[in-house]
């Protein structure tokens, strides 16, 4: 209950039952060293299916399975150990690789600290300096930016050729100079807060107004990205220990919705800090109820597979509009940081697991499903652990 | 003998219009794929530290034949169309790389 209170407060809703049917997430075992410097190795538990993560190992290195592309690093994480890693050959679990849209996880982190910190609050319009104080999208507030419920026309899964996408004309067409330009250009069609459409020019934005919270009067692109890149050091990477080489466009802007550069190794850092309800080595890295937010679904249509900046299971069925669940069980609590070709960093809290894939698996093989099929085969061979109840944050 | 002239001048201002809109989609493809082959051939260079055979690797052979490459100390040149369009994307130290034209 004093979680939910502080959740309603933080996140400015009303006190509801909205993330009461999440499962808990799980506490670092008091005998796993946090991982800011190695990964503690442990072993496979004796109790999961061996033969089927075998052969879904085969079928992923071996590439003899069709739809799965060509997987070039995977590392697994269960209870705080590393227990697997494997790369494919002129690869390393050390090698930072593309993040494509798991990107937006991280910038969802980020806001969660600028919000610590005192810089941002969600339920505040986020605005851009390309719109008037009287254009609808200046009142839209980051909470829907961050859940893509924000009513933006924004074209990428359904678009008919790439000349099309805005994926693809923000980041290497006329957005690729100013892609906050570009992004702040799209007009609304929703109502904010009604309708979930995939929305990687929101998290653009996002990053746009997070900068602008951090770094507010720039001298030039490179005094802004420098003072962006060192923020996020000292707020997130550097505690976690990781190492990625986020991007910045020419105008000193960080992409935040694709392009960080890191390895798998690093991702399963990142990914266990949210496992671990945001805390790292009896630090609180991100709010309260932050991590309750990423995996609770946004208000209105289609709004059942995506949380805030992180991929969810559904209550029931494949989702709306895209199959992206990862079925890892019948809790139904996993959620994922997904990006193009099949990068996905996944976790399970009632397994206490995470499971990073990194690789280059083309559009076509994606739309068969066989990829997300493969990465809940995986999760589905390891049991369930018994110590998640604890609601412990220390 | 008026009327078959002005077909024969209503299908060229069709067939121009349709050559128009074929060309600025091929220019807008175009612009898109030789800066999406430079930004990534540029990341995958300098910031993961790959070779150019394994980067590749992350496109299609066809879009490869259709442009040309040209990989620098700290910087990747992208052409196509005869040199028409070109892209180019520079890596900076600490920053990674983006594109520059």
């Amino acid at each position: 209950m004093v979680r939910s209170l502080l959740l309603a407060i933080l996140l400015g809703a009303p006190i509801s039952h909205a993330y009461a049917d999440l499962v808990p997430l799980p506490t670092q075992p008091y005998d796993v060293p946090w991982p800011t410097v190695e990964w503690p190795v442990g072993a496979l538990p004796a109790d999961m299916d061996t033969a089927a993560f075998s052969a879904a190992m085969v079928d992923a290195f071996d590439r003899s399975a069709p739809g799965l592309g060509e997987t070039r690093e995977v590392v697994i994480i269960r209870g705080g150990r590393l227990v697997y890693e494997r790369a494919a050959s002129g690869y390393s679990t050390n090698m930072r690789l593309v993040s494509w849209s798991m990107a937006k996880s991280i910038t969802h982190a980020l806001v969660g600290i600028a919000v610590a910190q005192g810089r941002v609050n969600i339920n505040q319009p986020m605005g851009s300096p390309h719109w008037s104080a009287d254009d609808r999208r200046a009142r839209i507030p980051w909470r829907h930016w961050l859940q893509m419920t924000d009513g933006q026309r924004y074209l990428e899964i359904e678009a008919a050729t790439i000349a099309h996408s805005d994926a693809s004309r923000k980041l290497f067409g006329p957005g690729r100079l100013d892609v906050a330009r570009y992004c702040a250009g799209l007009p609304l069609i929703h109502e904010p807060g009604t309708h979930w459409n995939y929305n990687s020019c929101g998290i653009v934005l996002t990053a746009d107004a997070l900068t602008r919270a951090i770094v507010p009067s720039p001298t030039s692109p490179e005094q802004r990205r420098a003072t962006m890149m060192r923020w996020m050091n000292v707020s997130l990477f550097d505690v976690i220990g990781m190492k990625p080489q986020p991007e910045f466009d020419a105008t000193g802007l960080l992409y935040g919705s694709a392009l960080i550069y890191a390895s798998a190794r690093d991702f399963a850092r990142f990914g266990l800090l949210y496992l671990r309800d945001g805390m790292w080595d009896g630090r609180r890295v991100l709010p309260e109820g932050w991590v309750d937010f990423a995996r609770t679904p946004g208000t209105g249509t289609n709004a059942d597979i995506y949380g805030a900046g992180w991929w969810l299971a559904p209550k029931e069925g494949d989702g709306r509009p895209y199959p992206n669940y990862v079925d890892t069980g019948p809790e139904r609590d996993g959620f994922s940081a997904q990006g193009f070709e099949g990068q996905y960093t996944l976790l399970v809290p009632s397994k206490d697991l995470i499971i990073v894939r990194l690789g280059m698996t083309p559009e076509q093989d994606l739309r068969s499903g066989a990829l997300k099929d493969w990465m809940g085969r995986v999760a589905r061979t390891f049991p369930p652990v018994a110590n998640t109840s604890s609601f412990t944050t220390e | 003998m008026k009327r078959k002239w002005q077909l024969i001048a209503g299908a060229g201002v069709l067939l121009i219009g349709i050559g128009v809109w074929s060309a600025k989609d091929t220019f807008a493809t175009a612009r898109i794929g030789t800066a999406y082959v430079a930004k990534q051939t540029c990341s995958c260079l300098f910031v993961a530290g790959r070779l150019l055979d394994s980067c590749n690797t992350d496109f299609e052979p066809e879009a490869l034949r259709s442009v040309d490459v040209v990989t620098g100390n700290s910087a990747v040149t992208v052409s196509a169309l005869g040199g028409l369009i070109s892209s180019r994307a520079e890596f900076q130290n600490g920053f990674g790389c983006h594109p520059v034209n």
